[in-house]
């Protein structure tokens, strides 16, 4: 033990974002602060020797591992990279002018993993990053820049996973210059006792394509938050996701999006299952500058609820300046349709699996866009377990060697 | 459809004159001393002869609202306002109050005829709307008292309620907006001047429309209303409420309170054409509008529905409500808020779901031209003993012209999981189709607007009464003015 500083040390003057702010209305922080956590020592990640399996997307890629926020190149798996990708450590690029004022975002390192693609190069293989945990009371902080050079293409799934009362602050910057076209699949199921928040910063260039999917199952409060700059004409912007939140859990999905220049497209489904003790929370903003003419903006946002004590709060915003835009959202809340579940049952199929069946099927919606195949079936794969495991099957996750 | 023909004839009569309703009545006029204090609350009080519980009242909220922020979370902008710049009181100076119409000052009367207001029985053709009109800050004249007090009505101005049924007036004062709601709430509570008072007794359906006419005359003047509407058991009312004020260069605080009651099985239908002064072109003057509507569904199987048709002030607060109390009661909300050149309208609902099988349904038109800002804001909640609860909203906005702004800004929380809740908008222009296929009819380019504007509209304008309908179609067309080629 070198450096104990303590979260609120870190952040220091106002302190943690309050719900009078009105981007967290939904999601306080008071646990967190009562938490208030240690920052992780350098070499706090060392005692985790091995990758879990179980939980992660099984897909086959070239693996970038973090322990407790550090590179681990033993455990990492760089020699199968594809060709013209290069991963290394560099200095943290300043945050966005947008993220300034937050104080969380002064309290990313000092270093990020650096992915870059290089220009006209289209990675054969995807590159699977996976976000390992383990740890008491102790912040970790993994920050991730990921760049695609012009016309280069990439699939990155982005894994966190861990066990502990820790919390996890998560940075990644995403810069997509021109024709790009990137994949981009995150899996949060970080340990039932995690705090996870995450900002994501997109960059979109001049003709990209982003194919954006993230499934949040984990932590005991996880905030999500997303910000994608449409910062050229002709992009093409996905952005899906789902959230399952049971047991007391509080999943927080923020996305904005930025329409600066005409002509693109950002299409954004989202969907939640909110099971016993379970809050989710969705902010979606769009907003579309004088520039943006003939933009094309979609938000979906449903929830279901399948426990009386279940809650959701849900902000749709749309915000626009142009006059030549095609702009929609919507927002549905319900539970499952009794008819539905008596027609299944009526064919023989007991109660529990109906009910999956119905659930399945009510995010396949949001899953199905996911464009690449094998990570689509693994992220499927992901909503079963986690299925099972509310219907009384225990899900354990064992990080060999994290504690002895 | 005629009204639609009217609207044509409208645009083209008022080239010249875009807000008709800019006169100033020139009439002597008792005023407070400008500026907010104690005594200025005093002075209100004493003038209305109120008795003491009312002015403690009044006081007790003037103390709160020193220590409250003014609000900014909405998203409007406007200089801050100085408090102590505004006449809380001004009423047209009369020795005595007049016993009837007769004794009316002939300017006043001539002044609503202007506005298309009659306020001699026998002049109203139909003779189905009873008028209460209100001129700054005090109730001028009703109309058709005799005729409602057969049917055990009681209508008529909250000062004079105060004195005649203080009874009534106390239990529900506050009951649906406390004194200390908001920063605006607050302050009306303080200073209100006057208003309209409503209560329709068990099984009565009123026999006819009422009406509250305001009007803002007196420079420098802020209007503070407070009105109170109260449906006891299986009754059923219609009240509607029209605003104007004169054309001036400064800007004009109109601050209202607005309280519904409604028991078991009672219906309150409550419609608004707001057209108070919006400024000019460059955004100069108009009344900044900033008012809070709430409505209380107490008892089971009632029903409160809000329609509004906002076309004017400068800048527009509100968010009309219902607390959906009673088991089965049922909240509705249809507008349409216009705002062109430099207006701004941050206008929406509330709609709280505490009963059981609770129903509400959104319907909000957004239209902006010129460069305005139009937003809606809204709050859908369902609380966990809302079992059933339903809800539906729709917002469509529609932009005209590429330097204004439309915005949704909807909440959405919901803790039981059988209620269901939708919510959809959108967001459009009027396409250069539809405006060909009517201009290839002959229409010219600002009456083809016009009238896809008034189809846009429809679904709300179809819930405002007859009398209503006729003149905000005529509004709609005359806001829009200028916002096209």
């Amino acid at each position: 033990m070198t450096d104990r500083t303590l979260l609120l040390d870190k952040i220091g003057g106002a302190g943690l974002p309050t719900p009078r702010v009105e981007s967290w209305k939904y999601t306080d922080l008071k646990a967190l602060a009562r938490l208030n956590p240690v920052l992780a020592d350098a070499n706090s990640g060392q005692s985790i020797t091995a990758v879990p399996t179980g939980t992660l997307p099984e897909i086959e890629a070239a693996q970038i591992v973090l322990t407790n926020g550090e590179l681990r190149p033993d455990l990492s798996d760089l020699t199968a990279l594809p060709e013209g990708v290069t991963v290394e450590e560099t200095d943290a690029p300043a945050p966005p002018e947008f993220w300034r004022e937050d104080a969380l975002v002064g309290l990313a390192p000092g270093t990020a993993i650096a992915i870059r693609v290089a220009k006209g190069v289209e990675a054969s293989k995807p590159l699977h990053v996976i976000s390992i945990a383990s740890g008491d009371a102790m912040a970790i902080r993994p920050s991730v820049t990921v760049s695609l050079g012009e016309a280069a293409r990439l699939v990155l799934i982005e894994s966190h996973i861990g066990d502990g009362t820790y919390f996890t602050n998560v940075t990644a910057n995403v810069t997509l210059a021109r024709a790009a076209a990137l994949g981009h699949y995150k899996l949060q199921a970080d340990g039932r006792s995690a705090f996870h928040i995450a900002r994501t910063a997109l960059t979109l260039g001049d003709n990209t394509e982003y194919d954006g999917f993230r499934l949040s199952t984990g932590g005991t409060l996880a905030r999500d938050e997303i910000r994608a700059t449409l910062d050229g004409s002709h992009i093409e912007a996905r952005l899906n996701g789902a959230y399952m939140a049971g047991d007391g859990q509080h999943i927080d999905t923020t996305s904005f999006i930025d329409h600066a220049k005409p002509e693109c497209r950002s299409h954004q489904v989202f969907k939640g299952v909110l099971d016993a003790g379970g809050r989710g929370v969705f902010q979606g903003k769009i907003l579309v500058r004088p520039d943006a003419q003939k933009t094309d903006g979609y938000q979906m946002n449903r929830a279901l609820m399948l426990s009386p004590d279940a809650e959701i709060d849900s902000k749709p915003e749309l915000e626009i300046y142009a006059d030549d835009v095609k702009c929609s959202h919507g927002a549905t809340i319900g539970e499952l349709e009794e008819n539905q579940l008596f027609y299944l049952m009526a064919r023989g199929i007991p109660r529990d699996r109906a009910r999956h069946l119905l659930i399945e099927a009510y995010l396949a919606d949001a899953v199905e866009h996911v464009g690449h195949e094998p990570t689509r079936a693994a992220f499927q794969k992901t909503i079963s377990a986690w299925l099972q495991h509310h219907d009384g099957t225990p899900e354990t996750l064992e990080i060999r060697g994290a504690r002895t | 459809m005629a009204a639609t023909a009217e609207t044509v004839d409208q645009v083209q009569d008022n080239s010249g004159d875009k807000y008709k309703y800019g006169f100033v009545t020139d009439i002597e006029m008792d005023t407070a001393p400008i500026g907010l204090s104690e005594d200025i609350i005093r002075f209100i009080s004493a003038k209305k002869e109120e008795p003491e519980w009312l002015l403690d009242w009044r006081l007790q909220a003037y103390h709160r609202w020193l220590e409250m922020e003014e609000p900014t979370w909405a998203k409007v902008n406007y200089p801050k306002i100085n408090f102590q710049d505004i006449y809380y009181y001004a009423a047209p100076s009369t020795k005595e109050k007049p016993k009837s119409l007769d004794e009316v000052d002939p300017e006043l009367l001539r002044t609503y005829e202007k506005l298309g207001i009659p306020l001699r029985e026998q002049e109203v053709l139909a003779g189905v709307v009873a008028v209460d009109a209100v001129f700054d800050s005090v109730s001028v004249a009703t109309t058709y008292k005799g005729k409602l007090e057969e049917v055990g009505v009681i209508f008529g101005s909250f000062s004079e309620a105060v004195k005649t049924h203080p009874e009534l007036v106390r239990k529900y004062l506050g009951s649906v907006v406390p004194a200390s709601d908001n920063y605006y709430a607050t302050l009306n509570s303080a200073v209100f001047t006057d208003g309209s008072f409503v209560y329709i007794p068990k099984g009565v359906r009123c026999p006819m429309e009422l009406s509250t006419y305001f009007r803002i005359n007196a420079e420098n003047t802020g209007q503070f209303e407070r009105t109170l509407i109260i449906a006891e058991e299986g009754s059923y009312v219609s009240y509607l409420e029209g605003c104007t004020a004169p054309q001036r260069d400064e800007n004009q605080l109109h601050a209202a309170v607005v309280e519904l009651v409604a028991m078991k099985d009672a219906e309150i239908k409550y419609s608004t054409v707001q057209n108070w002064y919006p400024g000019d072109e460059t955004g100069k003057g108009g009344i900044y509008n900033f008012v809070t509507k709430r409505g209380v569904c107490r008892g089971a199987n009632s029903k409160i529905s809000w329609t509004q048709v906002e076309t004017g002030s400068a800048i527009t607060w509100k968010y009309p409500s219902c607390v959906l109390q009673g088991d089965n009661s049922v909240g509705e909300f249809y507008s349409v808020a216009i705002t062109n050149n430099a207006q701004q309208a941050d206008t929406g609902t509330k709609m709280i779901h505490v009963g059981k099988n609770t129903r509400s349904t959104i319907i909000s038109k957004g239209i902006s031209a010129g460069k305005a800002d139009n937003t809606y804001r809204g709050l859908v909640k369902i609380l966990p003993r809302a079992e059933g609860a339903r809800n539906y909203t729709q917002c469509d906005s529609l932009l005209i012209g590429d330097t204004c702004g439309a915005h949704t800004t909807p909440y959405i929380e919901s803790r039981n999981p059988s209620a269901r809740v939708e919510h959809e908008a959108t967001t459009s222009r009027i396409s250069e189709d539809q405006l060909f296929y009517c201009r290839q009819r002959g229409l010219n380019e600002e009456d083809a607007v016009g009238l896809i504007v008034n189809g846009f509209c429809k679904e709300v304008m179809k819930e405002l009464p007859m009398e209503f309908a006729v003149e905000a179609q005529k509004l709609i067309g005359i806001s829009l003015e200028g916002s096209v080629g």
